[in-house]
C-alpha cells in the first residue's frame, strides 16, 4: 500500500485486537508504520477496551491466542513508550467492535479516520459509514464526512486497503427454504477419497463467543456460552435447541466441508442423533463449523465408565438402567446402518448419557458416509483385522463397526472395563491382536462335548462376578465376539439386549450393577443347559 | 495394613487405563529459598489439577522421589484420593543417578502390579528436574533410561533449572528429543503445562500414537537444539 504516509498524516489511526495479536504485528506497526508516525508527529489510538481484552485473552487456555495477546500488549506498550501511541477509553465503553461504529460515527465529520483491523466483517461496517445518508451532505449539498479507510496487516511490514468495491462471497439468500424429506441411504462406496491431500481453507476470523455465524439458509445466529472443547474445537449454545460446532483453524479443511455438505443435504432426523443440519459460515462467508441440535447428559466416559462415580451420580441405576442404554444406542446404530452410515469412531466419548438413560450421539460429523471415511477411532475399539491402520486411508466396514459395537456393550455391562484386559496383559493393541479373551465360557462344542474353557487370567476386581451373572445367551455372543472371531450386527445384538431385559425382570439373575457373589444355577436352568441353549 | 487394601481395592475396581507419572525432583542444597519453594507450589498445583478432572483423577497415577544429599521415595503409586502432597525442604549434594534408578525400580515395579491385576496402562513418563550436576555416577542410569526408551517403554522430560543446571548431562538421559530448560523458575507454568499433556493421553486409549502439545512449552522454555 502506497498510501501510508498520507495516512499517518492525515488520519486518526485507530487499532483493533485482532491487528494487534496479528503474527506480523510487531515487524509492520514496529518497523513500517512507525517510521510515518513519527516523522508527522502522529500517534495510533489503542481504545482502552482493546487492551482489557488483550489482558483477559493472555489468561486464555489456548496458547496460541495467549502468546499473541502478551506479544499484543507489549507491542502497545513499546508503541506507547516512543510516542506513538496512546490509550484512549470511558467507563462504560461497550462492547468493542461496536464501539469502533459509535466512536467513527461520532468523529466522522471531524476528523479523516482509519482503522487497522483483521476482521474483515468490522472494517465493512466501519467503510459503511462513508456513506451514511443523514451525514454525508450538509445543506449546501457538500460532503461533510470527511473520509473513513480501514486497512489490515496482510505480511512482515505491509498492509492492505479494505474496499467496498470487492465482493463478498455470496451465500444462498435468507429464508431459502430447505424441503424436509426423510433421510435417503447414502451410497455405497468401495474406495475412499484420499483425505490425506485436503487443502486446508483460509479461515480470517474463528468465531467466538458473541460473534455472529450464517447458517446455510443465511440466517445470522449468535454464538453464545462455550459449552465443551475438544480436539477439532468448540462447542457453543445458540439457541435453545441448538449448538455449533466451531472448528480450529487448522481443522476447516476442503474435503471436511465437501463432507459436511453431502451430510447437510441429506440429514438423518432421528432422536438424539445430533446430526450437522447447517454448515455455518463466519461473518466474511467462510465456512468455519456446524449447526447441530444440542444433546443433553455426560460421556459415557465421564459417568457409567468411571465405575466410583457411577455409584454416586447415578446411585439408584441397576444392571436394567445398563441394558436400557445399550438398547437406545442400538436404535440409533441401526438407523445409520439403514443409511450406510458407519459410525467408524465409537467411543465412550461421543456417546452422552442421562440420568433417565437415554443416549445422544454426538460428533457426528466424523461419521463415514459415502466414500469420506471416518479419520478417527480408539485402539479398545477398533477390529483386530484394522488395528494400526491409518483411519484416513480407508473405508470401515460393517463388520469392522460390529466388533466396536460389541466392545461397547461389553464396556457398559462391565462398568468402563475394555474386554481384553486381563492379568499379564501387555497393550490392548496386542491383546486385541491375539484375541486373548479370559472370561469363562463353558458350551456344548458341534459334537455334543461338553466344553469349559477357564483360566485364571481374568482380571481382579468386581468383573468376574458380573461376568457370571450374565444370562447364558449374553455371555456366548461375547465369547463367540472376543475369543472365536464372530461378529453380531447391531439388529442381533438389540435381540439379545431386550431378552436379558425381559431376563432381568424375571429376576433370573442379579439386577446389581455390582453383583456380590456368582450366579446360582439352578436345576431348571441346568436342565435347560443340558437341552443345549 | 489398612493403606495396603486401599491400594490394592483401586487396582482391582478401577477400570480406568492408568498412566504412571513419576516425579524425579532435585531438593539438593543449591534449591534452597525460592527454587525449592516454587517447585512446592508447581508440585501441589499439579496435583490438585489432576484432582479437578474427572478422567485424569482417575487414570494419573503419581510418584516423587527427591534427591538431595538422600535419595527418598516421598510417595509411592497410587490413586490420588488417598495421597498426600508431600512438601519439600532443600539439602545436600546431587545424587542424581542413583534417585533415576529408585524411580525406574518403582515405575517398574508399578507396572508389575498393573499386569497381575489386569489393568491396562501406559508407558510411563518421567520428569526430571535438576539444578546442578550429578555428584554421584550417573552412567548405569543413563543405560537403563536409554534402553527403556528406544523400547518405547519411558517418556522422559528432563528440565535445567537455572544456570548452573547441567544441559549436556540431561542430554544424556534424553535420546529423542532435547533437554529443556526452565526459563526463571516458572515451575508452575511447566506443571500446567503437564496437568494438560497429563489430560491430552488419558483422553485417549493406551498404545495411541499421542501428539502432544509442545508449542505450550515454547513460552517459557528455550528449546535447546
Amino acid at each position: 500500500m502506497n498510501n501510508l504516509p498520507s495516512l499517518a498524516k492525515n488520519y486518526r489511526i485507530f487499532i483493533d485486537t485482532s491487528s494487534l495479536m496479528e503474527p506480523s504485528a510487531e515487524s509492520f506497526l514496529l518497523g513500517t508504520l512507525i517510521k510515518q508516525l513519527e516523522k508527522n508527529k502522529n500517534k495510533i489510538i489503542v481504545p482502552f477496551k482493546v487492551l482489557k481484552e488483550l489482558q483477559g485473552l493472555v489468561k486464555s487456555n489456548d496458547p496460541i491466542k495467549k502468546f499473541n495477546a502478551r506479544k499484543g500488549y507489549s507491542i502497545f506498550l513499546k508503541l506507547e513508550k516512543l510516542n506513538c501511541a496512546i490509550k484512549m477509553g470511558e467507563k462504560g465503553d461497550g462492547y468493542v467492535d461496536n464501539l469502533f461504529q459509535v466512536i467513527f460515527t461520532k468523529f466522522r465529520t471531524k476528523y479523516k479516520l482509519c482503522l487497522i483491523t483483521q476482521d474483515v466483517g468490522l472494517a465493512f461496517d466501519i467503510l459503511d459509514l462513508n456513506k451514511s445518508r443523514s451525514a454525508e451532505f450538509n445543506k449546501s449539498g457538500k460532503r461533510i464526512i470527511k473520509d473513513i479507510k480501514a486497512i489490515k496487516i496482510n505480511g512482515k511490514d505491509s498492509c492492505e486497503e479494505f474496499s467496498t468495491q470487492k465482493k463478498k462471497p455470496s451465500i444462498p439468500k435468507k429464508g431459502t427454504v430447505i424441503k424436509k424429506t426423510s433421510a435417503k441411504p447414502f451410497k455405497k462406496s468401495i474406495k475412499n477419497i484420499d483425505i490425506t491431500k485436503s487443502k486446508v481453507l483460509a479461515t480470517s476470523i474463528t468465531p467466538d463467543t458473541n460473534d455472529i455465524v450464517i447458517t446455510q439458509q443465511g440466517v445470522r445466529l449468535k454464538l453464545k456460552e462455550k459449552i465443551a472443547s475438544g480436539g477439532e474445537g468448540i462447542i457453543y449454545s445458540v439457541t435453545n435447541t441448538e449448538v455449533c460446532k466451531i472448528y480450529k483453524k487448522e481443522k476447516v479443511d476442503e474435503l471436511r466441508i465437501q463432507k459436511l455438505k453431502l451430510m447437510t443435504s441429506n440429514q438423518i432426523s432421528y432422536p438424539r442423533i445430533c446430526w450437522p443440519k447447517s454448515i455455518v459460515y463466519n461473518i466474511n462467508r467462510e465456512p468455519v463449523g456446524y449447526l447441530m441440535n444440542k444433546a443433553d447428559g455426560n460421556e459415557l466416559q465421564r459417568t457409567v465408565f468411571l465405575p466410583q462415580l457411577l455409584k454416586i451420580h447415578l446411585s439408584k441405576w441397576e444392571k436394567n438402567d445398563l441394558v436400557n442404554v445399550c438398547i437406545g444406542i442400538l436404535h440409533k446404530i441401526i438407523k445409520l446402518h439403514q443409511c450406510n452410515v458407519v459410525m467408524g469412531d465409537i467411543n465412550p466419548m461421543n456417546i452422552l448419557v442421562t440420568p433417565n438413560s437415554d443416549t445422544f450421539f454426538v460428533d457426528t460429523d466424523s461419521y463415514q458416509v459415502e466414500q469420506y471415511p471416518c479419520p478417527v477411532g480408539q485402539v479398545n475399539f477398533t477390529a483386530p483385522e484394522i488395528q494400526g491402520k491409518n483411519f484416513k486411508t480407508f473405508l470401515r466396514t460393517v463388520e469392522n463397526e460390529n466388533f466396536a459395537i460389541a466392545t461397547l456393550l461389553f464396556m457398559i455391562l462391565l462398568p468402563g472395563k475394555p474386554p481384553y484386559s486381563h492379568q499379564g496383559g501387555t497393550s490392548p493393541s496386542a491383546n486385541i491382536k491375539k484375541r486373548k479373551f479370559t472370561y469363562p465360557f463353558s458350551y456344548i462344542d458341534e459334537k455334543g462335548n461338553s466344553v469349559r474353557d477357564f483360566n485364571y487370567e481374568a482380571p481382579v476386581g468386581p468383573w468376574r462376578l458380573i461376568w457370571s451373572n450374565f444370562p447364558h445367551f449374553v455371555q456366548k455372543a461375547f465369547y463367540n465376539t472376543f475369543k472365536k472371531g464372530k461378529r453380531y450386527t447391531a439388529h442381533e445384538w438389540l435381540d439379545m439386549m431386550k431378552n436379558f431385559k425381559w431376563y432381568l425382570g424375571k429376576k433370573f439373575t442379579s439386577n446389581e450393577i455390582f453383583p456380590t457373589e456368582f450366579k446360582k444355577v439352578n436345576d431348571s436352568t441346568k436342565q435347560k443347559y443340558k437341552k443345549g441353549d | 495394613m489398612s493403606d495396603l487394601i486401599i491400594y490394592e481395592q483401586d487396582l482391582a475396581d478401577n477400570p480406568t487405563a492408568r498412566i504412571p507419572v513419576c516425579l524425579v525432583l532435585d531438593t539438593s542444597g543449591s534449591m534452597e529459598g525460592d527454587p525449592i519453594n516454587e517447585l512446592n507450589k508447581g508440585v501441589t498445583m499439579f496435583m490438585n489439577e489432576i484432582l479437578k478432572d474427572e478422567i485424569t483423577r482417575y487414570s494419573t497415577e503419581i510418584s516423587v522421589v527427591t534427591f538431595g544429599g538422600t535419595v527418598n521415595k516421598v510417595l509411592d503409586f497410587g490413586n490420588i484420593d488417598n495421597q498426600q502432597i508431600p512438601i519439600f525442604s532443600a539439602s545436600g549434594g546431587t545424587p542424581t543417578g542413583e534417585a533415576v534408578e529408585t524411580s525406574i525400580e518403582m515405575l517398574n515395579d508399578r507396572k508389575n502390579e498393573y499386569q497381575k491385576a489386569g489393568v491396562d496402562y501406559y508407558q510411563p513418563w518421567m520428569v526430571l528436574m535438576t539444578d546442578a550436576q550429578p555428584t554421584d555416577n550417573i552412567e548405569n542410569a543413563v543405560v537403563q533410561v536409554c534402553n527403556l526408551i528406544e523400547n518405547r517403554k519411558l517418556t522422559i522430560f528432563p528440565i535445567g533449572i537455572g544456570e548452573a543446571a547441567d544441559m549436556d548431562v540431561l542430554a544424556r538421559f534424553s535420546p529423542k528429543r532435547s533437554p529443556m530448560k526452565l526459563q526463571g523458575l516458572k515451575f508452575k507454568e511447566f506443571f500446567e503445562w503437564l496437568s494438560q499433556s497429563v489430560s491430552i493421553v488419558s483422553q485417549s486409549i493406551p498404545g495411541e500414537k499421542i501428539e502432544l502439545d509442545t508449542e505450550g512449552l515454547k513460552g517459557w522454555a528455550d528449546l535447546e537444539i
